[in-house]
């Protein structure tokens, strides 16, 4: 999997950063990737309502454990920071893929990578199965990446001090660090 | 990369359906007029970029649909935003008595200390007028919102409207970053200066 680019979202759906770590996609305009960013942010909100139903009565498949702050409070560390389970997580393409993480405090990650790899040798029924682990294989990918870009933007982002909460992320050190990532 | 701008702020245009918010944007952003109506569907952007005091700043405003279909995911675009322009027709007696409603939803949504500026459009239309401005500006004084008349087709005060709202938010931000400027905000800050302990005259443990 190639990472093509990757977008930050603040809770209001702004584009506070934007890295294009591999080259492969069109450049668009600045404001057209603010208006790419909001329409994400909106999508997302809508996918978020439409939650599986049995018999008329909502499945909750976005709510944490109860004991979540117990977990948290007794390890000092959230076991799983994605609170994207409701919402949209990724879309496939035949060009390319792209995967959304939501963090608890509404920033939201998206990385555009390239899509997932054809198998042509296999027979029909097989192709679809070998589709899936690979899909799976790709999706597990992007999680791992998330969780670094979590990690790195608390450490390089948050913790600077000339840094206001959701505006543009402006630091070399990010960049570099992102760029060690992918 | 990212170094096109400094500031990021997120307005957003609310108000009844069919008052012209989305003219009023058209005009801010584009500089342009339509005579024809059409309906928002969700959530429309426009970005304008401007400078204030050497920074690049980028107004992305979203203009909601004011129908009530469309209400469904208010709360993620109320979410976070530095802004908020409530709009009413001046020729249109309920859109303004809906303004009350319009602010409930701020309250309900939008981030505490959120920017708020109450509009009055389509002032062009003079002869057709309704809503007089001393009605609204009083109504705006009591609730200390800023209060302004525009008209999309005209263009009037239409800027004004939008870089008044910018350079408060831009205060805003500075007065809250800016450990220079805490001491004149006026708010509860950490008060690092040195205090002499008043000594307990009858100290009795160790």
């Amino acid at each position: 999997m190639k990472v093509y680019s990757i977008y930050i979202l603040n809770k209001a759906g702004g584009l506070i950063y934007q890295n294009d770590v591999n080259p492969g996609l069109n450049r668009l305009s600045a404001n057209d990737y603010l208006v790419l960013a909001g329409t994400l942010h909106g999508v997302h909100a809508i996918a978020a309502k439409v939650t599986p139903t049995i018999n008329g009565k909502e499945v909750a498949t976005n709510e944490y454990p109860n004991n979540q702050n117990a977990i948290l409070l007794a390890s000092g560390k959230l076991q799983d920071s994605n609170s994207n389970k409701s919402g949209l997580q990724s879309i496939e393409t035949d060009l390319f893929n792209l995967y959304i993480f939501q963090t608890l405090t509404g920033i939201k990650f998206i990385l555009i990578t390239s899509p997932n790899p054809v198998v042509h040798n296999l027979q029909q029924i097989n192709r679809e199965v070998a589709n899936k682990g690979e899909l799976n294989k790709q999706y597990a990918q992007a999680n791992e990446i998330f969780k670094h870009l979590y990690i790195i933007y608390s450490d390089y982002v948050m913790k600077d001090p000339f840094y206001s909460l959701d505006m543009p992320i402006k630091s070399s050190l990010f960049d570099t660090k992102v760029k060690e990532i992918v | 990369m990212n170094n096109e701008y400094d500031y990021l702020f997120k307005l957003l245009l609310i108000g009844d359906s069919g008052v012209g918010k989305s003219c009023l944007l058209l005009r801010f952003a584009d500089d342009n007029y339509t005579p024809d109506y059409i309906s928002t569907i969700g959530v429309d952007f426009k970005i304008r970029t401007i400078d204030l005091d050497g920074k690049t700043i980028k107004l992305q405003i979203w203009d909601t649909a004011g129908q009530e279909r469309f209400r469904t995911i208010t709360s993620s675009y109320y979410r976070g935003a530095h802004g908020i322009i409530i709009v009413y027709d001046v020729t249109d007696q309920e859109s303004f008595n809906n303004v009350k409603q319009w602010l409930q939803e701020i309250d309900r949504y939008a981030t505490g200390g959120v920017m708020k500026l109450l509009v009055g459009n389509k002032a062009d239309l003079s002869d057709k007028k309704i809503v007089e401005y001393t009605a609204a500006k009083e109504f705006a004084d009591a609730l200390d919102i800023p209060f302004l008349e525009t008209s999309a087709l005209s263009s009037t005060n239409v800027e004004q409207a939008f870089f008044t709202m910018a350079r408060q938010i831009k205060a805003q931000m500075t007065n809250n970053s800016g450990a220079n400027n805490s001491y004149n905000s006026g708010k509860a800050n950490v008060n690092l200066k040195g205090q002499t302990l008043a000594q307990d005259q009858n100290s009795s443990c160790c």
